[in-house]
């Protein structure tokens, strides 16, 4: 059950939780739309196509320092940070719900995940979204808090207590809204059998489509870095110049990179091209669906957005049959 | 939160020199419980971490030894240390040999190179429970006499169990000869020397990635199912624990599901070998 909230009032809802969080919001960049800090309600785009970069960024930072090196002694760099994602997309605030499957235990992500408040709103799906093949388009308590358009105006839903606590403010309405299912639905340029498809990719493991793909695919890695759930990371020891001093760091990493499964003394498990461009998929689709029993991909659309290929992943997928 | 990534300050006992780019390292544990197979991250301070599997038994309490070849950064930085240095240690990861299962089974262990590090811990594992076990194998296979890793053990194994050895050249790196009189050829062709069936043996496996096919040809064309061979799989695994993607197999993790995996299973998984 929801409550409504004019839009006019949006701007009190956001002010109140400025008080307590670091406000992240999509916010208008030239020609696009971007996820950062904002500290004045007007520049938030409540009506926005999809961000550049998912709320990745700021959960699991490009390079963060997870211990300093102080005197030879590894010391925990715990952050300390109170993160409010504010009008966050569907399928973006689903993709957090998939990572806190895998990062459950990890400090890091956890010491941010705690304090953090994902107030999500609708969208207005784009021609790559594909977010309802990946049952992504369905609200769960990865929001704390969900904006429903409603017309002009909005009806809110918390599907946590930290949600709970702000809708209980009085900018919202009274009155319950007696709404069974806050889904975004829409007609799919290309609807996708997504399990079905995880299992034939070991099934069919030379399908023709890896190998005609990986020639086109330049493992540039731009579909892993716009991902909202490519969490593959390495860590690394930089120094400083001071001696004894400096930092490991854990920094975003991508199975497309050749070395990523390289060994000591060179030998390289996915050294051809085809390989890696097919162990994105096979993560993805298959072992990831084995390990937590949904897809880590929400359908966002961002790596066809910025394949300079031209690649489609729901193409790739299609052609795996299924379909 | 327990930190998962954080590793705990350990003192290098002993550094024991192998071969000209192989050394032993004792290293200082505590309450470290751990089994035959299983690996450690190894972390210098400003250098790096990096996966070494465990070469001690569990029977040796006090420390654990990792016998490293110097291939990378970290593993060069570690052989400029000595006795005395400090190390820092997370761990033990993965899935070791099972015991349990194979109790009582005559076993064939076939060590290629370095691969020789994670199986003289089951091997004296075994050696040391003899009498759980059936008639103990080992082939062993190295480059060169200059590279074969712990010699001073042969005599022990050589009186324990069937212990065959074999060099690939007698030569020594620098092409001058070794006056090795022991055989010569790559480690699978010491199975012709086996003069007993190993059809129902137990077949442990480790050793350079190209060296698994052949062996397990070797296996097949001696009767042994698929089911009773295990291989010791290598990956960088950059994390341990499951996160970082390195070690990633389809849908296998060589960190958690491994580094120990039946064939029977690795099979099924296109790029384990």
């Amino acid at each position: 059950m929801g409550k409504r909230i004019k839009k006019e009032n949006l701007k009190r809802l956001f002010d109140d939780i400025s008080k307590e969080y670091k406000v992240i919001a999509p916010v208008k960049r030239g020609e696009d739309y971007v996820l950062e800090e904002v500290k004045d309600f007007s520049e938030v785009a409540l009506d926005y196509p999809t961000t550049i970069l998912p709320a990745k960024k700021f959960i699991l930072p490009y390079k963060e320092p997870i211990f300093a090196l102080d005197g030879g002694e590894f010391k925990e760099l715990i952050p300390d940070e109170k993160i409010a994602f504010f009008a966050l997309h569907m399928c973006d605030a689903n993709a957090i719900g998939r990572l806190d499957l895998v990062f459950w235990n990890d400090p890091y992500y956890q010491a941010r995940r705690e304090k953090m408040l994902i107030v999500g709103i609708s969208c207005k799906p784009i021609e790559t979204c594909f977010c309802k093949s990946t049952g992504a388009n369905v609200l769960t308590n990865a929001c704390d808090l969900f904006l429903k358009a409603d017309g002009e105006n909005y009806i809110g839903f918390s599907m946590t207590e930290k949600g709970r606590k702000f809708l209980s403010q009085l900018y919202f309405g009274p009155e319950t809204v007696d709404v069974r299912e806050v889904k975004i639905d829409y007609d799919e340029k290309m609807h996708l059998d997504i399990y079905t498809i995880g299992r034939r990719i070991l099934e069919d493991y030379n399908n023709p489509v890896w190998e005609q793909t990986a020639k086109r695919c330049l493992a540039c890695t731009n579909c892993t870095l716009v991902c909202p759930l490519c969490y593959c990371f390495d860590v690394i020891d930089e120094t400083f110049i001071v001696p004894n001093e400096g930092q490991r760091v854990r920094c975003w990493d991508s199975c497309l990179l050749l070395s990523f499964a390289r060994v000591a003394g060179g030998h390289n498990f996915r050294k051809d091209l085809k390989a890696r461009y097919r162990n994105i998929y096979t993560h993805k689709f298959k072992t990831f669906v084995d390990e937590f029993g949904v897809p880590s991909c929400v359908g966002c659309g961002r790596c066809i957005t910025f394949c300079p290929a031209d690649i489609d992943m729901r193409e790739t997928l299609s052609k795996l049959g299924g379909a | 939160m327990e930190n998962i990534y954080k590793p705990f300050k350990s003192k290098i006992l002993k550094v024991t020199e192998q071969t000209c780019d192989t050394k032993v390292f004792r290293i200082e544990v505590k309450d470290f419980e751990y089994s035959p197979g299983q690996f450690v991250e190894l972390s210098i301070p400003g250098i790096g971490e990096a996966p070494i599997s465990i070469t001690s038994s569990p029977h040796e309490k006090g420390y654990i030894d990792l016998c490293v070849r110097r291939v990378g950064t970290v593993t060069n930085a570690l052989h400029r240390m000595n006795a005395g240095d400090y190390v820092w240690i997370r761990g033990p990861y993965g899935v070791g040999f099972p015991f349990e299962t194979i109790k009582g089974k005559d076993i064939v262990y076939v060590a290629g190179g370095i691969g020789m590090a994670p199986l003289r811990s089951s091997l004296n594992y075994v050696l040391h429970h003899k009498k759980d076990f059936g008639k103990i194998t080992v082939l062993y296979g190295a480059r060169t006499p200059a590279d074969l890793l712990y010699k001073e053990e042969f005599d022990k194994w050589a009186k324990e169990c069937n212990f065959l050895v074999t060099v690939d050249s007698d030569k020594l790196p620098d092409g001058k000869p070794s006056g090795w009189k022991g055989n010569i050829g790559v480690v699978t062709t010491l199975f012709a020397k086996l003069n007993y069936s190993i059809k129902d043996a137990i077949g442990i496996v480790c050793g350079p990635p190209v060296m698994y096919k052949f062996v397990i040809q070797e296996f097949r064309k001696a009767g042994m199912p698929d089911s009773s061979i295990y291989l010791s799989l290598e990956r960088h695994m950059k994390c341990g624990v499951g996160k970082c993607q390195h070690c990633q197999i389809n849908n296998r993790y060589v960190c958690l599901d491994g580094p120990v995996f039946n064939y029977a299973d690795a099979k099924q998984l296109p790029e384990s070998i």
